[in-house]
């Protein structure tokens, strides 16, 4: 037998690219779903402040920010990867050259592709919803100065964030694949849990994400959730068939 | 040199043995058609050598590597069948360049003579195509990729007759200008027949036969006479088949083991022989006799 030898970079790279052309829904999702955000943003879900003072006069601020689209965009991100880990998408990888860890790898690189460019169209979003205020609201507004170190920063941590959300989706899929019981069993263990500690688990993913002001621990942080949810899911992957 | 070899494979699944110790070896370069009922576990035996399903016991190997999840053997195998789920974001055309991509013999010239032909569009979107339209772009998808191991699970499902009869030279033409190693499961043996070098017998997880497709047709034999004569005969065989012939006399279907010089006699006595097809063979061979279909029939 003539045997084609095939390395893993490789095979990894082909099936990286096979996913950008073949997953192209996605993106188009990610356009529309942020649009929506953009102009809900822009118009209802502002952040409203009254502040009343003893003079008699209330100062009513409204703070339209981009923190919606990208709520939004994690959202958007926990969904695809669910998807992406049914049927429908999972045996594509098998139709050509590749093995399970492959394809996951390829599947990993995908989701910090497409988190990435959520994560700066999500950083853009924020200027296009302060134009949009401006013209639809007719108030003074007051915008902090922004430098593009600022903006790299934010794009880069909302990335961060969608990354984290798609691996949670990914993860949740994995799950699903060893038992169709935990389709209701997650969603249930999930909403538990939120219902009974919800605040608490908040205040420590607040306190230990988002209140982390020095960037690179920040990083380090998300990346350290990353290994351990995306390990997580190969881990579990391991003990299912490859395709059946 | 034998390019897949199974020892004692097993696989089961929560409540049925879907391959029971299954050994067997397939030589480079031959088509082995696997026949087999429903069920019988084709399918697992051909998802196994792809490597997508893990054995339970036992090993399966191609080209020595054990196949399971196997990036090697993915590289030099293809597996098609009629569930493959290709992307909908691609049209067929797009999917050939995939295919080019991925395999390192693509034949780029086979699509381009073959779509024409067989009414394929390469703006086509592969969901949106007929069952037999699906089917035959599968086909050239497998054939195009020159893959040395190929295998093919019931490659002609939903193509009309004119359609699998071209498939089939198609396929035997390209078998012998790039020689390679194909296991073909089909329903239409019948069509594949001058195909086959090799067949594979596979009933309930068991391989009953692995024999060339020559002894097949020796396997079996049928025999036309007076049925007292032919009861004589038949003493020491389990009688595949009866049915009552023309002016009183019986058919039977039994194993071939007669020597010479008894097929001689029996002519002589006014018996006569005559070969039984592969297809009708495999048939017999598999059937159950209390599960014949006339006699639930009959018992309602």
């Amino acid at each position: 037998m003539s045997s084609n030898v095939v390395n893993r970079t490789t095979a990894i790279g082909r099936l990286f690219t096979f996913k950008c052309r073949a997953f192209t829904e996605i993106l188009s999702s990610l356009l529309l779903l942020q649009l929506f955000a953009v102009l809900l943003s822009s118009t209802i879900f502002s952040t409203v402040t009254t502040s009343t003072f003893q003079e008699g006069f209330d100062v009513t601020m409204d703070t339209y920010s981009s923190d919606f689209v990208i709520v939004f965009t994690m959202l958007w991100g926990f969904l695809c990867s669910l998807n992406i880990t049914t049927k429908a998408y999972r045996e594509d990888d098998f139709l050509f050259v590749t093995n399970r860890l492959t394809s996951h790898l390829s599947t990993i690189l995908f989701l910090c592709a497409v988190s990435a460019a959520g994560g700066i169209t999500a950083a853009l979003s924020g200027f296009l919803i302060r134009v949009l205020a401006y013209y639809i609201h007719d108030n003074v507004i007051l915008s902090t100065a922004f430098g593009p170190g600022l903006f790299l920063t934010g794009a880069a941590a909302a990335a961060g964030y969608v990354l984290l959300s798609t691996a949670a989706g990914y993860l949740a899929g994995i799950i699903i694949q060893w038992h169709r019981a935990f389709k209701l069993l997650i969603p249930a263990v999930v909403i538990g849990l939120m219902s009974l500690r919800g605040a608490d688990i908040a205040e420590q993913f607040r306190s230990f994400l988002y209140l982390e002001s020095f960037f690179p621990m920040f990083a380090v942080k998300v990346f350290g959730m990353l290994v351990l949810v995306f390990g997580a899911g190969l881990l579990f992957a391991k003990r299912l068939e490859v395709r059946q | 040199m034998s390019v897949i070899q199974a020892e004692q494979l097993t696989k089961t699944y929560r409540r049925k043995t879907a391959l029971d110790d299954v050994s067997f070896s397939i030589p480079e370069h031959t088509i082995t058609g696997l026949i087999g009922r429903n069920g019988a576990g084709k399918t697992t035996l051909l998802k196994t050598a792809a490597g997508f399903i893990r054995p339970s016991a036992g090993s399966l190997h191609v080209d020595g590597e054990p196949s399971f999840d196997n990036l090697q053997v993915s590289a030099n195998s293809i597996f098609i069948d009629e569930s493959m789920n290709w992307p909908a974001a691609l049209s067929l055309g797009e999917l050939l360049q995939e295919g080019k991509r991925f395999y390192e013999n693509w034949d780029e010239t086979l699509p381009e003579t073959l779509f024409d032909y067989f009414g394929l569009n390469k703006k086509d979107i592969h969901k949106k195509l007929s069952k037999g339209k699906k089917s035959t772009f599968n086909m050239i998808f497998g054939l195009a990729a020159r893959c040395p191991v190929t295998l093919l699970d019931e490659p002609m499902t939903g193509m009309d007759a004119a359609v699998r009869s071209d498939m089939f030279r198609v396929m035997l033409k390209e078998y012998i200008a790039h020689p390679r190693t194909i296991i073909l499961s089909s329903h239409h043996v019948e069509e594949v027949e001058e195909l086959l070098e090799d067949v594979i017998l596979i009933d309930e997880g068991r391989i009953q036969l692995h024999v060339s497709m020559d002894d097949m047709r020796e396997k079996l034999i049928g025999l036309t006479g007076e049925q007292t004569l032919l009861t004589q005969w038949t003493k020491r065989h389990q009688v595949l088949h009866s049915a009552s012939a023309a002016a009183g006399e019986e058919y039977v279907i039994v194993e071939n083991d007669f020597s010479e010089a008894e097929r001689r006699e029996m002519s002589q006595n006014g018996i006569t022989l005559s070969t039984v097809p592969p297809v009708q063979a495999a048939v017999y061979l598999t059937a159950k006799k209390e599960r014949s279909i006339d006699d639930v029939l009959e018992r309602r």
